[in-house]
């Protein structure tokens, strides 16, 4: 007995014991709800509140009703708080920490008086599915009702401050994964790592033991931890990697397991998983059976034995399986007044514990049914009803252990395709046929007790490393795992416990605590025609809160049983999805991994003082510090900007010429080799994917550009219709990353060249515009391609990547009795829209077609079949509603790319929006705001007017014909 | 016309004229070619024995042979090919992965190399069309050796990277590190070598990364022109 023992630290804190996982030489304090609380190393928050005395952790998601400790472990969400900004985490699973401060989530103003939890005085109001039903009318009073429907729902709150430290996502493999530490799965991962197979063993929580650690179901604690000790020992022997402090989430395509670590995220990739989950406690109806001291008896034996935490002062025990006699002894010898309602009463096994239980004074109480708890903050007393007679009577109490029959925690092996069934033998549900690679081991199986489940699991080890070729023959027991089910059937591991108040209306006969579902609520949802399991979930949103069916799926399914009439065996399970079990969304992202892309020059840019930005994967220059300068050196001199971003594509093959003039819509026969040609690419529907130009190197050999964002989905677009039957001779190949690429261009760039040049008459006629040349630029072997993006004299010059920092750094010494600047990408977007170049991604849209975009020009309809050709005749036919044209403002505000342009019209500000704007910017060359935008084509006419709703102000705008520099395109093919 | 008038001579022509007298430089370092040592030598042995080495290997030349009969093409001029994809046949200093049936990927001691033998390539008889691309400028390679380099890879990869699944000489192409890259493996002396290929502008992302990895471990890391001198093409004792 430990009656006079008094805790210098906690009321509720139990003598020392050599079982106990707390380190009661390591004290500190933590902060929760603003008062402190005493803690000793190895304690979760959970057990260091509840032996301070805490009974109510959080409040309910919809009636703020008190919630306390029911499971401790991690299944059901009543202890959820908010620890150190973080929201919902498991007070039961997360350690207390020094320091750490601790609030309750979902009251208001604080966890002991919450207003909010008047809600459940007017649930009448608040029926399943109230949402589709309830605040419709009137529809003025909808921005009322929507602010505070807004406030109360949601759970948690988040962080303020974004985490600094992002956790991290590995990648771990083995031959066999076994999941579950308990000793089903310490003996699989001991047998199949004898065999020699390479085991990983995934544990939830910080050491391997599962329920032997606190459950004891034979001799006693002392045996427990010898076996703990043993089972380790040889997980040890046998070189299993143990991976504790992580849980496994989901079960997703290809064999993989989803698992949430004290680091981050892993994906546990294996030939074969044994899946040793284990088994937890049935959830039983009854009035009031939320209330703070209802409590699982592997909750009270975890906070007794581990945590070394009297759970409760008077407590009845409602015992319908072995654990429930063992909690009652646990229970006595921590000094608690016991009662034991004995449903397993008849059954010679437990004899020997009955009359143990007896010899120490523990109450045994006939067999009954609970109605009800009492209690408004705390259960004070259960209301019970004999089960021969029917009689009631009220016993004293303040703790509910509920010792019900085990299930088997089989949410994450469901997922895996594993049906379970339910045997009314075994009175119990099990596993059928599994998948290849599956093995479940253990309670998770139904197999009940430490000695069936190891022995179990010692042969589902056995089984899965045969299957992959070790120790085979070594045991015929491998081939008997399968048997193993009928086997156990053998001894009834479970009392039946019946089902409780099953003729009470069911108005607080909590189902989903998650979501405050009543069974009151799935009788009226089911009276509504909610009949199906799937459909009924959705309705009454009963599993889909935080514990996602473990607390509550079992009871909805003999709920609805019950309710339909019909057998559990005929009752449909609701779909086990992952994740299990919450997963912060911090885990799931990972740590920031952008691999961002660096051009061959990257390091020049960055050491020569260039504003550097992230342009789609790459990191360009945006500038070098005046960007107005910049385009103002490529008018009247020259100009270098590093295009190395361009997509790159090989194209080689007799049949070369017949796969662009089938992806692009223009004719690609008759192009000379030496010359280059601009193409725009559009999809079936006529949509514009990309555009580039390309050059025929020979024969047989072109090569293709993109857009910096374009190119691999232009390679992906080749390869598809490469393999689509086309029956081309043809391959292409991604060459974006082989040659660094930049742009000399501006009426200087010919003299700048011609210096560092090998093997090319730069000579207009000799090389002129729309044409590629190969020679040496500054000794590396070069590609060059006489185009315009810029509207100036400009050469793009295509070189080895690794010969790139060594060719720019040639042109700019070549250059600088020029006063060659080098440029970034603002002052190429200045440049270009000068000259009237669309941008694609930019000026088109997901919906955008050439004709509409302007670009008509390239599109030659009278050309054989190519992709997109029967959508453009139709667009053709039909015409375009919309336009892309140029424009130019008189003032000099600039408008920002998807600004509204707009016309007086209906509306909230009496605007009716007609187009956008998707290029704006000062002309330095033109001295004026120009940009490019959408408008209604009977508006596209030069010279007509139209208004930009930019930053508030009203712009008035003018169509003007483009390219707005140099129209006639003289200067670039100078 | 300026343009390589090579068309006739066959099918397998370059795109592009080879040769040059500048060194290249790596994706991970600016550095041009290779400069002397940094570690001294024993810690390196201790690092290759022990944990993991990581080696910037970007001078290596690579080769990319495409085609139907790409396989016949290779055994008739060089002697052999991989008969399987995933397998790499080491033929001197080139090492030949089958990518695909009809794609082989030549990974040769030099740039120089892979042009040589890529116009070596471009002259052996053989019919249909074989397309050959000297891809060296296109990709950061590197190697990873020592007994920890597996354990280092698989954590950033879905591949299973132990022996038994990925024994030496072997050759896949997977996500490490959230981009694509080419793992070949090639064991010198008991000592998993590992060269992992990916494209030269995510090569300073990808070393970053696998440093931090190899980091972790105690490995260690040695610059790009400090590991070609002591390393040679493929590294050895």
């Amino acid at each position: 007995m430990t009656g006079s023992y008094s805790d210098p630290l906690a009321e509720n804190r139990l003598p020392e014991s050599r079982a106990e996982c707390i380190d009661r030489a390591r004290q500190f304090t933590f902060e929760f709800d603003g008062r402190d609380y005493p803690a000793y190393a190895g304690d979760t928050i959970a057990s260091a509140l509840a032996a301070g005395g805490v009974d109510t952790f959080s409040r309910s998601f919809k009636y703020h009703r008190r919630r306390g400790l029911l499971c401790l472990s991690g299944d059901c969400p009543n202890c959820m708080v908010r620890v150190d900004g973080e929201p919902n985490v498991r007070a039961c699973l997360r350690a207390a920490e020094p320091g750490m401060s601790v609030q309750a989530q979902n009251a208001w103003p604080s966890l002991e008086i919450d207003l909010m939890s008047l809600v459940q005085h007017f649930d009448r109001f608040l029926p399943p599915g109230f949402y589709y039903k309830a605040f419709m009318r009137p529809r003025w009073l909808w921005p009322l009702y929507e602010r505070f429907l807004r406030a109360a729902a949601g759970l948690g709150q988040l962080p303020e401050a974004v985490p600094e430290a992002r956790p991290g996502k590995r990648h771990i493999h083995a031959e066999i994964a076994v999941i579950g530490g308990g000793p089903a799965g310490m003996a699989a991962a001991a047998a199949a790592a004898e065999q020699g197979a390479r085991v990983i063993l995934l544990e939830e929580t910080p050491a391997l033991g599962g329920h032997l650690r606190y459950r004891g179901d034979y001799a006693g604690v002392l045996d427990a931890g010898v076996r703990v000790s043993a089972g380790r020992d040889k997980i040890e022997e046998s070189d299993v990697e143990v991976i504790p402090r992580t849980h496994a989430f989901g079960w997703y395509d290809h064999g993989v397991i989803g698992a949430a670590a004290e680091g981050g995220l892993l994906k546990v990739h294996a030939a074969a998983f044994i899946l040793a989950t284990g088994a937890r406690e049935r959830f039983l109806s009854f009035r009031n059976n939320d209330l703070p001291g209802v409590m699982f008896s592997g909750a009270a034996q975890r906070l007794i034995r581990l945590w070394r935490v009297r759970p409760g002062r008077r407590a009845l025990v409602y015992s319908g399986s072995r654990y429930g006699y063992r909690t009652a002894l646990d229970l006595q010898e921590a000094g608690v007044e016991v009662r034991l309602m004995d449903l397993a009463k008849g059954r010679s096994e437990f004899s020997e514990l009955r009359d143990e239980l007896g010899s120490r004074g523990v109450e045994l109480l006939p067999q009954g049914l609970i109605r009800a708890v009492s209690g408004r903050r705390h259960v004070c007393g259960a209301e019970i009803s004999d089960l021969t007679d029917g009689s009631r009577r009220q016993v004293d109490c303040d703790l509910l252990v509920l010792a019900s029959p085990l299930i088997p925690a089989n949410d994450l092996i469901l997922q895996t395709g594993v049906k379970y069934a339910w045997d009314e033998n075994a009175g119990g549900f099990r596993p059928g046929r599994m998948p290849p690679g599956i093995y479940v081991a253990g309670g998770a199986a139904g197999i009940y007790g430490a000695d069936r489940a190891q022995r179990d699991g010692h042969l589902a080890g056995l089984a899965a490393a045969e299957a992959l070729g070790y120790g085979v023959g070594a045991s015929r027991s491998a081939s008997g795992h399968a048997a193993r089910g009928r086997d156990a059937d053998a001894e009834r591991a479970q009392a039946t416990m019946p089902s409780a108040s099953a003729k009470s209306g069911g108005k607080r006969d909590f189902v989903c605590l998650c979501e405050d579902v009543t069974r009151a609520d799935i009788r009226i949802s089911m009276g509504e025609g909610y009949q199906g399991m799937e459909l009924l979930k959705r309705y009454a949103t009963v599993g889909m809160g935080p514990c996602q069916g473990k607390i509550c799926g079992d009871l909805l399914m003999r709920t609805h049983a019950e309710v339909a009439e019909s057998s559990l065996a005929d009752t449909q399970r609701t779909t086990s999805r992952p994740p299990v079990r919450p997963v912060r969304l911090g885990t799931l992202a990972g740590d920031r991994r952008d691999p961002l892309r660096l051009t061959p020059l990257h390091a020049w840019h960055v050491s020569n003082g260039a504003q550097m930005m992230v342009a789609g994967q790459w990191m360009r220059p945006e500038h070098y510090g005046d960007p107005m300068e910049e385009v103002r050196s490529v008018r009247s001199g020259v100009g270098l900007i590093d295009v190395s971003t361009l997509g790159k594509i090989l194209v080689h093959g007799p049949d070369a010429h017949l796969l662009l003039n089938y992806i692009y819509t223009n004719r690609w026969k008759g192009l000379r080799t030496g010359a280059v040609r601009y193409g725009v690419m559009v999809n079936e529907e006529g949509v514009v994917l990309d555009d580039g130009v390309s050059a025929r190197l020979s024969e047989d050999w072109y090569y293709l550009t993109t857009t910096s964002g374009g190119s691999d989905r232009v390679y992906e677009w080749i390869q598809w219709w490469l393999q689509s039957g086309l029956d081309l001779d043809v391959h292409a190949v991604q060459v974006t990353d082989h040659r660094a690429a930049m742009n000399l261009t501006g009426p200087l760039s010919r003299r700048v060249l011609s210096k560092v040049i090998h093997g090319v008459d730069l000579d207009g006629e000799a090389f002129p515009y729309m044409h590629a040349r190969q020679g040496r630029v500054a000794g590396a072997p070069a590609l060059l391609l006489r185009i315009g993006f810029t509207g100036e004299l400009g050469y793009e010059i295509h070189v080895p990547s690794g010969y790139g920092l060594d060719v720019w750094e040639a042109l700019l010494d070549a250059g600088a009795e020029f006063n060659i600047r080098p440029f970034g990408l603002e002052a190429q977007r200045v440049l270009r829209l000068e000259k009237g170049h669309i941008i694609v991604g930019q000026d088109t849209d997901g919906l955008t077609n050439p004709l509409q975009a302007r670009m008509g020009w390239a599109v030659d309809l009278e050309k054989d079949e190519f992709v997109g050709r029967r959508s453009l005749l139709r667009l053709m036919d039909r015409g375009s509603d919309t336009l892309l044209v140029g424009f130019t403002l008189d003032r000099d505000l600039i408008p920002e790319e998807g600004t509204q342009v707009v016309r007086p019209g209906e509306g909230p500000i009496g605007l009716e929006i007609i187009g956008r704007v998707t290029s704006a910017r000062y002309s330095p060359t033109l001295g004026r705001v120009i940009g490019l935008g959408w408008l209604p084509a009977d508006m596209a006419e030069a010279g007509s007017e139209f208004l930009i709703r930019s930053k508030g102000e009203i712009l008035d705008a003018r169509v003007v014909e483009v390219p707005f520099y140099d129209p006639a395109g003289e200067r670039q093919r100078e | 016309m300026i343009l390589p008038g090579r068309d006739s001579v066959n099918s397998r022509n370059a795109p592009f004229e080879y040769g040059s007298a500048m060194r290249s430089r790596s994706a991970i370092s600016d550095a041009r070619g290779h400069t002397g040592l940094s570690a001294r030598r024993e810690e390196i042995q201790l690092a290759w024995r022990q944990s993991a080495l990581m080696v910037d290997a970007s001078h290596l030349g690579l080769l990319l042979i495409r085609g139907e009969d790409a396989l016949t093409m290779l055994v008739e001029s060089l002697g052999g090919a991989p008969g399987t994809v995933g397998q790499v046949l080491v033929l001197g200093e080139a090492a030949i992965a089958r990518r695909r049936p009809d794609e082989f990927e030549l990974v040769c001691s030099s740039f120089e190399a892979a042009e040589d033998l890529a116009m070596r390539l471009q002259e052996a008889p053989g019919a249909g069309l074989i397309s050959i691309l000297e891809a060296s400028h296109g990709r950061a390679g590197m190697f990873l050796a020592g007994p920890q380099v597996p354990e280092v890879i698989m954590g950033l990869c879905a591949l299973d990277l132990s022996h038994s699944q990925f024994p030496d000489r072997y050759y896949a192409q997977a996500g490490v590190a959230g981009i694509r890259a080419s793992i070949l493996r090639r064991d010198r002396a008991g000592t998993p070598i590992y060269y992992l290929g990916v494209d030269r502008s995510l090569g300073a992302y990808f070393w970053e990364e696998l440093a931090r990895e190899v980091g972790g471990i105690s490995g260690m890391v040695i610059r790009a022109e400090s590991g070609h001198a002591l390393l040679g093409g493929w590294p050895v004792e």
